[in-house]
């Protein structure tokens, strides 16, 4: 199998499955590094995995948010004209 | 001298600038004794990492220079300050905590907002320790040692912003500058039990200075008075078009408008989320000062754990981006304690930063919505007061959790859409360690966020304390 589709083929675990079975091991951990252009050394293998599910935990929060699909919209910007405060009118 | 036993390096910033234009003591004087408790006080605190002895003094003499001949001197007149060091200081390499970046060619010049407070009269004496690359809560840095906190040497300045908290709350300089992305300004402010800003995202520019996460970081200052907080950011917040993120916004001065009657500001206590059941101490101090200014309501805070995850995520993504070509070839240089974070962001989906950033979009309308019905919410700074160093985990629910990502997690929500904060210092009956408070405004309205902190030092609430000297 191609580098890339064992990547997305296991990457439905880093995003919505909370299955145990599809979660990210060692073996997958350094595919995702070899794809992120790094390399993770044995010593730093367990903590990065761990960070990593922590992230993965992180993620399905985020993944969980009420958007309404298609409406994702990029960063937050205060669109707030330059006369006015936002919050409640000045008093 | 005597008018300098009374006027020092340990007054408000305030203080020194009116007795150094009216006569009553030196630039000279106040700078000499700065740099004297500096070097008198750094083997313990560990918070200096640069020292602008000769630099200092020079601008010292100019500004005595410049009374004698009765010349205007500005609002921070011969004060001193420091900086975090990921500030660009001109001839020196900017650290940002790390050990990598001591490699790097020095500053060819000064940080804008150096620049601004110069221009304001004040002193940059040197340039303070921090948490590697500014991932980090704690103030503790396997390269440069832990900064400590005055109050106990034993425990945590708090981070990323450690240096500044320790230099301001030790009493060597009045004020610091600090960078805040989810936290790193009001944690060590909350540990070391000073106050502190972070600004609405846009408001202060963050040119010259080591970036973080571009989408959450703010620049702002700490301080032992909210008069001399507010007198800084008035002198740091415009228009500079080196930071592509900075507002394009009228500079909205908060000095002459932090007297004003607070009693028809509309305060509501964050609840939800910020319940403080397991935080006996933190959960006290919220309680002060909600009574303190007359919280009228509790929010549930819906939705505050997608803030708080999205900005973990983003975090980690654009922070790991930021050093890959670091991660790819000086990986054991880095941090025992932020290089795995780094390894883990560099391999997150799209997808997630992505969703991340419209979960943020979307937390932040649910706070605009709040605030219509509110001026101001009052959340804890951070779950406890000063932790030991070394300590590794926070007990949340009868669970064991990592105390390094935690102790902003009463933070982050807030930074995550870059709305403003003040954090005050309060001092609960059952201890002898101070914890922080978190104002919190809408978006652009610091102003009612530093009325609030003026009125609780006023009634002597959030007053700060003075450790003993070190």
């Amino acid at each position: 199998m191609r580098l890339i589709e064992f990547v997305f083929s296991k990457a439905a675990i880093v995003t919505t499955d909370t299955d145990k079975d599809n979660d990210i091991d060692i073996e997958r951990m350094h595919v995702l590094a070899r794809l992120a252009e790094i390399s993770i050394p044995e010593a730093y293998e367990t903590l990065t995995l761990t960070h990593l599910h922590t992230a993965a935990t992180m993620a399905k929060i985020v993944l969980s948010t009420p958007i309404k699909i298609d409406e994702l919209e990029p960063a937050p910007v205060f669109r707030v004209p330059e006369t006015e405060n936002s919050g409640k009118p000045e008093k | 001298m005597n008018t300098v036993e009374k006027i020092n390096s340990r007054s408000s910033a305030c203080e020194i600038s009116r007795a150094i234009q009216n006569g009553k003591c030196s630039s000279s004087e106040i700078i000499s004794q700065c740099l004297e408790n500096v070097s008198s006080s750094n083997d313990k605190l560990n918070c200096f990492t640069s020292v602008l002895n000769e630099r200092a003094q020079i601008r010292a003499r100019e500004i005595d220079h410049k009374i004698a001949q009765g010349k205007q001197t500005g609002p921070l007149t011969g004060v001193p300050f420091s900086v975090k060091n990921l500030f660009d200081i001109k001839g020196i390499s900017t650290l940002a905590g790390s050990k990598i970046n001591r490699d790097h060619s020095p500053a060819t010049e000064d940080a804008v907002l150096i620049k601004r407070l110069e221009a304001a009269g004040a002193i940059l004496v040197g340039g303070v320790a921090m948490g590697e690359y500014a991932y980090d809560f704690t103030g503790e840095n396997e390269h440069y040692g832990h900064c400590k906190n005055p109050w106990d040497l034993s425990r945590m300045s708090g981070g990323s912003s450690s240096g500044s908290g320790t230099s301001v709350a030790s009493g060597v300089v009045p004020f610091s500058l600090g960078s805040d992305t989810n936290g790193s300004i009001r944690v060590p402010s909350s540990l070391c039990g000073i106050f502190g800003l972070k600004p609405t995202y846009g408001r202060v520019p963050r040119t010259g200075t080591f970036p973080f996460c571009d989408s959450l970081d703010h620049l702002g200052p700490l301080a032992r008075t909210v008069e001399d907080l507010a007198q800084v950011y008035d002198q740091i917040q415009g228009m500079d078009s080196g930071d592509p993120a900075c507002a394009d916004r009228k500079v909205q001065s908060v000095s002459e408008k932090i007297e004003r009657d607070i009693s028809e500001l509309t305060v509501a206590k964050a609840g939800g989320y910020f319940d403080c059941t397991d935080f006996p101490q933190a959960g006290a101090a919220v309680d002060l000062v909600c009574r303190a200014l007359g919280a009228s309501m509790e929010l549930p805070m819906k939705g505050t754990k997608y803030g708080r995850a999205a900005a973990y995520l983003i975090t980690n993504a654009e922070s790991s981006t930021l050093h890959k070509s670091r991660l790819q070839t000086r990986v054991e240089d880095f941090d025992e304690d932020t290089r795995c974070r780094f390894l883990a962001g560099a391999m997150l989906p799209a997808n997630w930063y992505i969703q991340a950033q419209a979960a943020r979009r979307w937390w932040l309308e649910q706070m605009l919505e709040m605030f219509q019905t509110c001026d101001l919410i009052i959340a804890p700074a951070t779950p406890c007061p000063a932790p030991k160093n070394g300590e590794k985990y926070l007990n949340i629910g009868g669970e064991q959790h990592l105390l390094r990502p935690n102790l902003g997690l009463f933070t982050q929500p807030f930074s995550a859409i870059g709305l403003p904060v003040v954090c005050v210092p309060v001092w609960t009956d059952d201890s002898d360690l101070p914890i922080g408070v978190q104002i919190v405004a809408a978006p652009w309205r610091e102003d009612l966020a530093f009325q609030a902190a003026n009125y609780l030092e006023k009634t002597g609430l959030c007053k700060v304390r003075m450790p003993p000297p070190i």
